[in-house]
């Protein structure tokens, strides 16, 4: 990354271990880590609080699906990138076209798929001073 | 005639009712009896039979349907196919195919050629049936000497009677018995034939046995003549003989003497042997001689001096059968084609009842009974096939038959010819005594009398006079008065004297010449006189009567008062009226006759005569008063006494004339009634050729109710049948859960089972609708028509997959072909097998499979996560190695444990254990765990799985488990409703607070936080760690009250 300017990524998954990873392969590359969030509410309250430049998030949450992160997601124009150890199917039609990565993924390819993501929104950083 | 084994063969004739006669006689038939059965029936055209299967039933000998060819053998039962005419020849049956076999009298064929190819050997048998089919067959079997029975009596009499009751009215039959007497009577027949024929066979050995034998035959004949007045020695004793064998036959009785003493005692036995003898006088054309006088001389005589507005009538009573009438009709017939002119003609034909004459008026018969018939006459006048004839209309119109009876029955009248071969033997002396008259009254003047050969009238030589008397034509007298009123004619009145006073010995002389003088002077002084009867007719004038009788005009009439001169009618009725009844002389005087004119005066005297008091007589005298005086003259002087009568005279005068014209206007009335009753009579004859074509119709009707009757026997064998095999399908169609249409080719619903209901909305009135008509609930179903199509096409089954449209039911339907008679597709069975369950199965199955697929590659992902960060912490691959694996392992067992308890809840204790176990074993009691019973659930389970595992390998590389005095002490409790669990390490190696947070901390943290929502805090004392877990109380666990107690 030779932005100069440290993107921030929201990480929505509910298992630890998990989030522990993608922390730190995000860290290692130079992002700089929003969350993680367990829940739909905590997702929700960090998207409010800390908007991102770019969300990863699972699909499932434990008992809940992530849908309502999607919209409020969509709703700011924040881009996303679906984790999910399901298939691509269960994915809602509206938001099939997006960025998806199933798990196990290898971390270049989760690299490369959020550079390219960040390319194409072209959005500049709306992360706060870290 | 004769065949290899003479066993004797029986043909029974069945129809309506038949079923239930057959079992009867089959039934008690023992199957050994050595005699052959074939059956005839009236079965309905084209009706395949299942008669051949239902007897079998009832009998032990083999039933067979009749075939053409097939060689009869004993103890068999031959049954006739439907469409078939059967008969008989060289002891094989031969079948022809006929589509209106009914018509021509199967039985009647059957028979006859039975009879034929058999002769005595025959039995013929008739059983319940309407009609009169067989009534001819068993004649010709009685004929040729065999043995016949009818259907009849007590116990299981025929239900339908017609074919029994005709043959027996005809007088044909043997025996009439119930059907289960029949058949024993009938096995004692067939065991001792042959043996009683062997006896009556003329033995010229033994000569005592010969002589034996003609004294038997004389007795028999003496009996005879004795009862019914005929003399039989004349008889053919051939012929004869035969008939006495046969009656013995019928009575099995088995020597002749026993027989002559059977005859002696019982007089039905001597009537019946009477009537066995006199059969087959009365066949076609049977008397070559008698019809050939008949066709040469009578015939032509009555059609003499015909013409076409004149009738000739002919009387055939006692008719019978009708072949006598047929045959003079023939010959009638033939002669009106000889004639210019035609008069029209009737042939009446009676007998006495109904039933006798029901087989003259179908006039069929089978072929053996037109023995005599010529060809060209056989085929003009008939019309039928080799086996049966029937006669043609022309002639047929020609007769009127009905029933009547010559001695209680009033006479017809006018008739040219009466025929009557068959009747008066039958009568004793007495009756044709009777009867005889009645045919003179009958007879117009000149008329013609056919009498049978056994037959004569000697005592009524006097009303008939002979043509030829061998062959018995008689022909009327016509100058006697009708004697039916006159049983007795007294010798006195007789016109000729009779042959009887001739015969009068000494004394004839004398008497002679005292009668000649007498009667001249009776003639020239005598009054004119007459002689009459009490109804006024004329039995004998005297001479010179012209003067006061002149014939009447009009049809010739004897009556005396209608033939008196003007003038004299009134007084002689008058005095005639009187005289009867007083039975006294009466006189009246001075009557005026007239002739022409003039007057002659007379006195008229009304005597009784003779001394009957049955039949009195009259003598009337003329006697002549003056001469005869012209009309107008004035009266004469001795009539006028004096003037003052005159005016009385002239009034009495006019009186008369009045009166006299009254009389005459009273005569013309009864002129014209008795011309009204001539059209009454015609009229009446009318209504019996009426009559006659309703009873044929009414026959036709008889045929066709038969044929049902018969089939509608056979039909409830088979419902029975079929309601069974109803049944069963009703109960296979509701126990089925499958639901199933039955189609015709037209895609029209048949049926369908109970189940269908709740897939389409069917009623039972939808029978009969289209199926696609009907609304239905299933989707994916295709384009049904063209399926349907195809598998009515190809017959190959069609599958598909088709469910509710609010997805609720799944089912497999099948379109299959519905195979019918000879296999062939005329319709389609739809099935519906309910495959929701396998369906969600499925959708189950895919789901859990889709579960497993995440849950895996979660679980790699976890895998990968945990060797990313081990990798990340561990400076040496071996390093690595040993803390991947570590953490794994401890994986491992979390989830051996959690499956272990099948996915439900964990304990506390287990889960410490698990982790805690190696060390535990490695160093003795250095581990302790304790505290009240608390489950978790398996994600639950599975994070603290993994915490413990944290603590346990850090307590081993720095804590309390890496030197040997070290304890653990992991104690749990609930204070506050939090759960608190303390983990204490002791007397380790020194542990001072880590700068960093290691990896396995932040874990503990996040999974402690993300599965329990629960704290967690390190206290790094120098003695030992303590780690405390606060777990909050929504937290998911259970605390069970356990074995631990609290």
């Amino acid at each position: 990354m030779t932005d100069e300017l440290r993107r921030c990524i929201l990480v929505v998954e509910d298992e630890p271990l998990l989030a522990m990873d993608v922390e730190m392969v995000l860290a290692n590359a130079g992002f700089r880590v929003v969350g993680p969030a367990g829940t739909c509410a905590r997702a929700l309250d960090l998207v409010r609080d800390e908007p991102p430049d770019l969300t990863i998030l699972d699909l499932n949450l434990g008992t809940e699906l992530a849908f309502p992160v999607f919209d409020r997601l969509d709703e700011a124009g924040i881009p996303f990138i679906i984790l999910s150890a399901h298939s691509r199917e269960i994915v809602p039609a509206r938001y099939r076209d997006r960025p998806f990565l199933q798990k196990p993924y290898r971390i270049p390819t989760l690299l490369r798929m959020i550079d390219k993501t960040l390319q194409d929104a072209r959005v500049p950083s709306r992360c706060q001073a870290s | 005639m004769a065949s290899q084994d003479n066993y004797p063969v029986v043909g029974i004739g069945a129809s309506a009712g038949g079923l239930e006669a057959l079992e009867g006689l089959f039934r008690a038939m023992p199957a050994d009896t050595g005699m052959t059965f074939a059956l005839v029936t009236h079965l309905a055209r084209g009706h395949v039979s299942s008669l051949v299967e239902i007897l079998s039933r009832f009998t032990a000998m083999a039933v067979k349907t009749a075939a053409d060819g097939v060689t009869l053998e004993p103890n068999e039962l031959y049954v006739c196919p439907p469409d078939h005419i059967m008969t008989m020849v060289d002891g094989k049956l031969r079948l022809q195919l006929r589509a209106d076999e009914a018509q021509r009298k199967p039985i009647d064929v059957f028979l006859s050629s039975l009879a034929e190819a058999r002769g005595p050997a025959s039995i013929g048998i008739l059983l319940s049936g309407g009609g009169s089919d067989g009534t001819l067959g068993i004649k010709a079997i009685k004929e040729r000497g065999g043995l016949t029975l009818a259907q009849g009596g007590d116990g299981s009499g025929p239900l339908q009677t017609g074919m029994p009751d005709t043959a027996i009215a005809a007088g044909v039959v043997d025996l009439v018995l119930p059907v289960e007497e029949m058949a024993s009577r009938l096995a004692d027949y067939a065991r001792n034939f042959g043996k009683i024929e062997a006896l009556l066979k003329d033995d010229h050995r033994n000569e005592q046995n010969v002589e034996e034998k003609r004294n038997g035959y004389q007795s028999i004949y003496r009996i005879l003549h004795n009862q019914v007045g005929h003399d039989f020695s004349g008889y053919k004793e051939n012929s004869f003989q035969r008939r006495v064998r046969h009656r013995m036959q019928v009575l099995q009785v088995a020597s002749l003497s026993q027989y002559v003493a059977r005859l002696r005692e019982d007089p039905d036995e001597v009537t019946m042997l009477f009537r066995d003898l006199l059969i087959g006088v009365t066949n076609f054309f049977r008397d070559p001689n008698a019809f050939e006088i008949l066709e040469k001389t009578i015939i032509p005589g009555i059609f003499e001096g015909k013409g076409a507005s004149d009738t000739v009538r002919i009387w055939v009573p006692g008719c019978a059968t009708g072949e006598e009438v047929y045959s003079i009709a023939i010959l009638v017939r033939e002669h009106l084609d000889t004639l210019r002119v035609t008069p029209k003609v009737q042939i009446f034909a009676t007998d006495i009842d109904d039933h006798a004459l029901v087989v003259a008026r179908t006039g069929r018969y089978p072929e053996p009974l037109l023995e005599y018939v010529s060809k060209p006459r056989l085929q003009r006048f008939f019309t039928g096939d080799d086996v049966s004839y029937a006669i043609n209309k022309n002639i047929r119109d020609m007769c009127i038959f009905s029933a009547h009876s010559v001695i209680k029955d009033p006479p017809f009248s006018r008739i040219d010819l009466i025929s009557c071969r068959n009747l008066l033997i039958y009568f004793g002396t007495e009756f044709q005594a009777r009867v005889i008259p009645v045919f003179h009254f009958a007879l117009r003047p000149r008329g013609y009398l056919f009498l049978g050969t056994a037959e004569n009238v000697n005592q009524f030589s006097d009303l008939f006079s002979p043509i030829d008397k061998k062959q018995r034509i008689f022909q009327r007298r016509d100058h006697v008065t009708s004697p039916m009123h006159l049983p007795a004619f007294t010798p006195a009145t007789r016109d000729v004297p009779s042959g009887a006073d001739m015969r009068r010995a000494p004394g004839a002389m004398a008497s002679n010449l005292r009668h000649a003088v007498e009667s001249r002077v009776l003639e020239r002084f005598a009054p004119a006189h007459v002689v009459i009867n009490r109804e006024g007719d004329i039995l004998h004038y005297s001479a010179h009567t012209g003067k006061y009788l002149e014939p009447a005009p009009g049809l010739p009439n004897r009556q005396l008062v209608a033939m008196a001169r003007r003038g004299v009618r009134l007084d002689l009725r008058n005095a005639l009226r009187e005289a009867t009844q007083s039975r006294r002389p009466v006189k009246r005087e001075r009557i005026a006759v007239e002739i022409d004119d003039r007057v002659q005066q007379v006195d008229i005297i009304v005597e009784p005569l003779g001394d009957n008091p049955r039949d009195p007589l009259f003598l009337v005298i003329f006697q002549d008063v003056g001469p005869l005086v012209p009309a107008d003259l004035p009266p004469h002087d001795d009539n006028i006494r004096n003037h003052s009568g005159q005016h009385f005279e002239q009034e009495l005068r006019d009186t008369r004339e009045r009166l006299q014209a009254t009389v005459e206007e009273y005569e013309s009335a009864v002129e014209e009634l008795k011309s009204s009753n001539e059209e009454l009579q015609s009229m009446n004859e009318e209504l019996q050729s009426t009559n006659e074509e309703l009873e044929t119709s009414k026959e036709e009707l008889q045929s066709v109710n038969e044929e049902l009757q018969t089939v509608n026997s056979e039909l409830n064998v088979k419902v029975d049948e079929v309601d069974r095999a109803n049944s069963d399908l009703r109960n296979v169609f509701e126990s089925t859960q499958i639901a199933t249409i039955f189609l015709d080719h037209n895609m029209v619903i048949r049926s369908f089972t109970p189940a269908v209901t709740g897939i389409f909305n069917l009623i039972s009135s939808d029978r009969g609708r289209p199926l696609t008509d009907i609304a239905n609930h299933l989707a994916d179903m295709g384009d049904l028509k063209r399926d349907i199509q195809s598998v009515l096409e190809n017959g190959h089954p069609i599958d598909r997959r088709v469910h509710r449209r609010d997805g609720t039911e799944h089912y497999l339907m099948r379109i299959l072909p519905y195979r019918g008679r000879n296999n062939i597709i005329d319709g389609i069975l739809v099935t519906f097998v309910n495959v929701t369950k396998i369906v969600e199965a499925e959708v189950q199955q895919r789901t859990l499979v889709e579960e497993l697929n995440h849950r895996v590659r979660n679980m790699l992902t976890v895998v990968g996560a945990i060797a990313n960060q081990t990798l990340a912490k561990s400076g040496s691959p071996d390093r690595f190695a040993e803390a991947f694996l570590g953490r794994l392992h401890a994986m491992g067992k979390s989830y051996a444990l959690v499956s272990q308890e099948n996915w439900g809840g964990v304990s506390l204790s287990e889960i410490l254990m698990s982790q805690l176990q190696n060390h535990a074993e490695e160093r003795e009691g250095r581990v302790q765990i304790g505290g009240p019973p608390i489950s978790f659930a398996p994600p639950e389970a599975l994070a603290l799985g993994l915490v413990f595992h944290e603590l346990a390998t850090n307590a081993v590389k720095y804590g309390a488990l890496a030197r040997s005095k070290g304890r653990v002490a992991v104690t749990w409790g609930i204070q506050k409703n939090r759960l608190i669990i303390t983990w204490l390490e002791r007397d380790g190696a020194k542990v001072g607070k880590p700068g960093r947070k290691g990896f396995g901390t932040e874990l503990i943290e996040r999974e402690l936080k993300s599965a329990l929502g629960a704290k967690v805090s390190f206290d790094y004392a120098p003695e030992g760690i303590e780690v405390q877990i606060t777990i909050p109380p929504e937290a998911k666990y259970i605390a069970s009250v356990g074995r631990d107690g609290k």
